[in-house]
């Protein structure tokens, strides 16, 4: 019997030789691995290439969903946005789908984009050409439309996955209850009506600075639109804010990237108000995703056991919300 | 049609079933993903007891291989020798293997070692001590027996892995070149050396810092024996040497690691002779290897299109060797 697994990464040579079926690619083509995380990333090299090609893992979105991300990106890219946009495959179709062990990965192969993604320090300028990017992007956005649906839906991925972190934590500590605590408040607070009416629309999910890129011929890229969805907008602020705290960049980075952001598109009063309770959210997000996929991609830095750092910083952000 | 797949990780959940049916582990068992790369490594917890966990790469070895490393490492403990000894199965097996889509996969639990892996911030006095450390592995090695055999030939590594790095320099024919001739010339000069004076036996094979780790009470332990085997004692020095060029690039570290080693163990004139070979020969087998593991487990920093940082050193270590 087959054992079980939980990710897989597909064979490289059987994937090129299904681009060629499935894009019509001529000549050779080599599939090299990039990045292998939630997604596996692949650079395709061929005779009209270099392309980019996500294999999404198992189970994250459904066919309809991913479906949305791909409308999504194609119209920032008809608009103006640096993007990596989809390539159309033969059939004209945007994608395709294979079984592998663990399920139905959805492969999207797109336009390469040529530059270096933003890490380690940067400038406060470049936060604020970082926000005006996502203000772009959010105005852009507001014509668009998708016979598709995908929702962010954090709040409930929140519910759902924070059990996984529970486990990670000393049961009755002090850690286990005001994480418990802090969850349960935010989720409450941000299910108010206080908030129903901030702005809402397409937003990327994930706009932190490892996703933006310096592109090589000036200006700047967005991509990684695994997590895009419907959602409040405001909350791809707390996406970029999240980031660079964990990466422990002064607060003057969050400051000009609100700048470049409100340069394009101004945050209203009760964005800026209700930010605070979105940065706890994403923390009790990004943290809570991590427990649970810790046995398919193994620890990142500075989770590997220790929570310290992530208790500290959720109890900053907890403080500043004002909440727990 | 299942994909094909080159790569997977085992679902943690059959695999902590797995466990509790074969070791007579007490209480919860838990198994947390450590790290997922060539081999994946996990973390077992059972009533307080911990243990690493290896689950090796698809097809890698044989059987008897494995138990060769197996009795090797026991050997080593049963020395003195801190290392990650197999913990033997209720049938008293030292590992067994599954089935999973990418082929069979053993896995061994082993004890667990606390302490920190040494990294680049290496002092002359560490290197030192880690020279003495494989000096001390290399003499309790020497009254090790074994029925199984697994033995490293650095020729045979060569012949078998260096065309993946030519595949994957087809569009750098000048580094394609460079590297068919070091190989060519490496090849020439290895078939020279009288194996009569060259002293031969169980190895570690990747005595690199980052697999030595100091314990709490300050003493050495030695991780990861996934690349042992039967080879030139002298051979497995450069395994050091070429981490400690890569990232430390100090001569002074390299010659403290060698005094430290020549200290408990010293090597006669044709080992030492033999030194700027087995050093350029080690560059050109870490560059094919990470050629055939890109699209496995993706790049590693160096080797990430970029070669000029392998290709720099191989090409000075060719010189060294009189061969260029």
């Amino acid at each position: 019997m087959t054992f079980p697994v939980s990710q897989s990464v597909l064979d490289a040579d059987a994937l090129a030789d299904e681009l060629i079926k499935r894009y019509g690619l001529k000549g050779d083509v080599r599939c090299r691995l990039l990045s292998r995380g939630m997604n596996d990333i692949y650079r395709i090299g061929h005779q009209a290439g270099p392309h980019a090609l996500k294999v999404a893992r198992a189970g994250k979105s459904t066919k309809t969903e991913f479906s949305y991300e791909q409308d999504y990106v194609q119209h920032l890219s008809g608009q103006g946005i640096e993007v990596s946009s989809p390539v159309a495959l033969v059939d004209g179709s945007m994608f395709f789908s294979v079984t592998a062990p663990e399920g139905q990965r959805h492969i999207v192969m797109m336009r390469w984009l040529e530059g270096v993604p933003y890490a380690g320090d940067f400038s406060e300028d470049d936060a604020f050409r970082m926000g005006a990017l996502l203000g772009r992007m959010h105005l852009s956005a507001s014509s668009f439309s998708s016979p598709h649906e995908k929702l962010v839906d954090s709040e409930r991925k929140v519910r759902e996955r924070l059990p996984y972190l529970l486990a990670m934590v000393e049961p009755q500590s002090d850690d286990h209850e005001f994480l418990a605590r802090a969850a349960e408040t935010v989720l409450e607070q941000l299910g108010s009506s206080d908030w129903k009416n901030i702005p809402r629309g397409p937003c990327h999910g994930d706009l932190q600075c490892a996703n933006i890129m310096k592109l090589a011929f000036g200006g700047l890229g967005a991509f990684d639109f695994s997590d895009c969805g419907h959602d409040p907008l405001v909350k791809d602020i707390a996406a970029f804010n999240w980031r660079n705290d964990f990466d422990d960049r002064p607060q003057a980075v969050n400051q000009s990237f609100v700048n470049g952001y409100d340069s394009i598109r101004r945050l209203s009063d009760s964005e800026r108000a209700v930010l605070p309770l979105f940065r706890v959210l994403r923390h009790i997000f990004i943290t809570s995703t991590m427990a649970q996929y810790v046995n398919h991609i193994g620890p990142v830095v500075g989770f590997d056991r220790k929570l310290d750092f992530y208790f500290d910083m959720l109890r900053r952000y907890c403080r500043e919300a004002g909440i727990v | 049609m299942v994909f094909p797949v080159i790569h997977s990780t085992l679902d943690p959940k059959a695999l902590t079933q797995e466990i509790k049916e074969r070791y007579a582990l007490q209480g919860k068992v838990r198994c947390q993903l450590m790290s997922r790369a060539n081999n994946d490594f996990y973390e077992v917890t059972a009533a307080g007891a911990r243990f690493a966990l290896r689950v090796a790469k698809a097809n890698f070895r044989t059987p008897d291989e494995y138990l060769f490393e197996a009795q090797y490492v026991s050997h080593l403990k049963a020395e003195g020798c801190l290392v990650p000894a197999p913990v033997p199965a209720q049938d008293g097996s030292y590992f067994f293997e599954v089935e999973a889509p990418d082929g069979a996969r053993a896995i061994t639990l082993m004890n667990w070692l606390d302490g920190k892996p040494f990294n680049e911030k290496l002092s002359n006095n560490d290197a030192a001590k880690m020279g003495a450390a494989l000096a001390s592995l290399h003499n309790a090695g020497e009254s090790f027996k074994s029925q199984s055999t697994r033995s490293i030939s650095t020729v045979d590594i060569l012949n078998e892995r260096m065309p993946d790095l030519y595949a994957l320099l087809e569009a750098d024919p000048e580094h394609q070149k460079f590297y068919r001739d070091a190989t060519e010339k490496v090849v020439a000069e290895y078939a020279k050396l009288d194996p009569k004076n060259l002293r031969c036996g169980p190895v570690h094979g990747d005595f690199q810092f980052a697999n030595v780790m100091r314990t709490g009470d300050g003493a050495i332990a030695v991780l990861d024996f996934d690349t042992c085997g039967t080879g030139l004692y002298a051979e497995d020095l450069y395994t050091f040497i070429w981490r400690s060029d890569m990232e430390i690039r100090s001569e002074f570290v390299n010659q403290a690691f060698v005094e430290g080693y020549q200290g408990a163990r010293p090597l006669n004139a044709e080992e030492l002779n033999g030194g700027p070979l087995f050093r350029v020969a080690r560059d050109l087998v870490m560059s094919s290897t990470y050629a055939i593991l890109i699209n496995r487990v993706g790049p590693v920093p160096g080797f990430d299109g970029d070669f000029q940082p392998f290709t720099q050193l191989a090409r000075q270590h060719l010189q060294y060797a009189e061969l260029d």
